[in-house]
């Protein structure tokens, strides 16, 4: 444990400013890499003068595995496990993602059904993901019930994903021009089932939660990120539709076919950890909008081209593609040198900027809140450190 | 020149004051992905910020990429957008040229790394004065690709361990594979 120089000196000073030399009473304190509510490996090198925090560094890397190096010695083919492990908690989204941009640098072209699959996988991979959040952040700040909920919940969408994906979390379930597996009507009647359950344990979820004075007492006016910190760390995702920015790739460039479909980007003013909170159980609901469309929807019909191309080579050149993950904008910068080997991938991953903000967002703040703050923001490590 | 993207007029203060140019190699967005592709010189990429940031873009994303087998050069690419209907905006900046290196990085009996790289490291003006995105961005090129940034406030490695004396991007490192083999493995 820390031991300050001069117990009790904090009511009677004046608090230091950010950058001036440290007070000889300040002392710094390591949370992480192993510490319960640091999502696995983040170190935060908290300066703290008493609990209130003055600076912070955020020390990141435990859990990089190098998939941008992986990426340059296997073919395009190879690095598909890949992807779903950079961000596990929404890897169908960024398997799917990968299999898209590599589609629009061949221009393979997707049959119908298997864009609307991706759809549903997607969302519900985007929904299990936001229940994951939901359980471990109010974990974090002492709620234990709502995990238990969330999790009940959460097993439903591993278990119809399971079911036609072979794996419960870092799916690998694209192939460049569709799927692996076509989907059954125990699939559809499955996700109709589940879109009816959460409908109607949701509005227990704001019983339970939204309304609870601890809970909001924990989160009103704790950790906000203002239009102007977004901005210039270019924070995306429920981060930013919680300071009032009504952001989404889905939206705002929108791929496979989301411009069929009718949803609402849920937004917040206030910015803080309950707007972000906000922000996400909406979402919850929007994607079951979108869900319950795409069931609704799909049309019969293969699932993959009719000649599937397993070895090929790009023409050189790049290519920029972004899609919306459950964090934020996930792209990939794919640069080809006209072989059967990436040159490059880059992977452009939301939680590394969200978290990157911190130190505009923790300092002034107290150690208690911090939990609050990033559980707030959602991060996933192995995603930062790719 | 960037296909059929429309006119922007963030671009044409920057061709006007002449910050960037256009790339004439762009493919355009269909293809790249990038609505607006263009080339900027190194000492110009702070003031090319400067306007992105007072027009309301964020920085996407910043990259390195090594082309010096192919082209004696380190290359940094930039990424702006808006947060709104996407307008992406690509910038290259070259480096200065450099030797190329020796050893096929697919080659996998030679992938001996060389343990003092020609001509690095590269430098490059920071912008995390004016993007503070920039900050962590610049860190990992630095961490994986040893180019440097000047003025950038705390240029410490990212991602790889702080005595970590590589920078495992760079195309004459070797494969992933190598790195805990023994002698000439570059594990930690």
């Amino acid at each position: 444990m820390p031991t300050r120089a001069k117990a009790g000196a904090v009511s009677e000073r004046q608090h230091s400013k950010l950058g001036d030399a440290p007070l000889p009473e300040t002392y710094h304190l390591n949370m992480g890499p192993q510490h319960p509510s640091m999502h696995g490996v983040l170190r935060l090198v908290l300066h703290l003068d008493g609990e209130r925090i003055l600076d912070v560094d955020p020390v990141i890397g435990y859990a990089h595995r190098a998939h941008e190096k992986m990426a340059e010695h296997r073919n395009y083919l190879m690095f598909l496990p890949n992807t779903s492990r950079v961000d596990y908690l929404s890897g169908m989204i960024y398997n799917l993602a990968y299999c898209q941009a590599v589609e629009k640098m061949l221009e393979i072209e997707v049959p119908e059904r298997a864009e609307y699959i991706r759809v549903i996988c997607s969302e519900l991979n985007r929904i299990s993901s936001h229940l994951l959040w939901f359980g471990t952040f109010l974990l974090d700040i002492g709620g234990i019930t709502p995990f238990l909920y969330a999790f009940d919940d959460r097993e439903q969408i591993l278990e119809i994903l399971d079911r036609v994906t072979g794996s419960r979390l870092t799916y690998c379930y694209g192939r460049f021009g569709g799927l692996t597996e076509d989907v059954d009507t125990t699939f559809l009647d499955q996700t109709r089932a589940f879109v009816k359950r959460l409908r109607e344990r949701l509005p227990e979820y704001h019983a339970l939660v939204t309304g609870n004075v601890i809970f909001r007492g924990r989160c009103e006016g704790v950790g906000v990120i203002d239009q102007h910190v977004a901005l210039a760390y270019g924070v995306t995702g429920p981060c930013l539709r919680a300071a009032g920015i009504a952001f989404d790739v889905r939206r705002a460039e929108p791929y496979g076919i989301y411009d069929r479909f009718e949803f609402d980007i849920p937004t917040e003013q206030s910015g803080d950890a309950l707007a972000r909170y906000k922000v996400r159980v909406a979402e919850i609901e929007q994607s079951l909008r979108i869900i319950e469309q795409a069931v609704a929807q799909i049309p019969d019909g293969p699932i993959m081209p009719d000649k599937p191309k397993k070895r090929f080579k790009p023409a050189a050149g790049e290519l920029y593609f972004a899609v919306e993950s459950a964090r934020g904008q996930f792209g990939i910068y794919i640069v080809s040198d006209g072989s059967e080997i990436p040159f490059r991938i880059k992977l452009r991953t939301p939680s590394f900027s969200n978290l990157a903000a911190m130190p505009a967002v923790l300092p002034q703040t107290t150690i208690a809140d911090t939990i609050a703050i990033v559980g707030s923001i959602d991060v996933v490590i192995p995603e930062i450190d790719r | 020149m960037s296909g059929d993207a429309k006119i922007s007029a963030v671009l044409e203060t920057l061709l006007a004051a002449k910050l960037v140019q256009q790339d004439e190699q762009g493919v355009g967005y269909a293809k790249s992905g990038m609505h607006h592709e263009l080339l900027c010189p190194a000492e110009a990429i702070r003031a090319a910020a400067t306007v992105y940031r007072e027009a309301g873009f964020f920085l996407e994303m910043v990259t390195c990429l090594d082309l010096r087998e192919t082209a004696r050069r380190m290359r940094l690419v930039y990424t702006f957008n808006r947060l709104g209907p996407a307008e992406r905006h690509r910038l290259f900046v070259d480096l200065a040229e450099v030797k190329p290196f020796e050893p096929s990085p697919n080659v996998k009996s030679n992938a001996t790394p060389a343990t003092d790289p020609p001509a690095l490291p590269q430098c490059a003006p920071s912008i995390s004065s004016v993007y503070p995105a920039a900050d962590w961005f610049e860190r990992e090129i630095f961490d994986m690709f040893g180019v440097q940034f000047s003025e950038h406030p705390n240029l410490k490695r990212l991602l790889l361990p702080e005595d970590a004396d590589f920078h495992a991007l760079l195309r004459d490192f070797g494969r992933v594979e190598d790195a805990d083999q023994g002698e000439g493995g570059r594990g930690v």
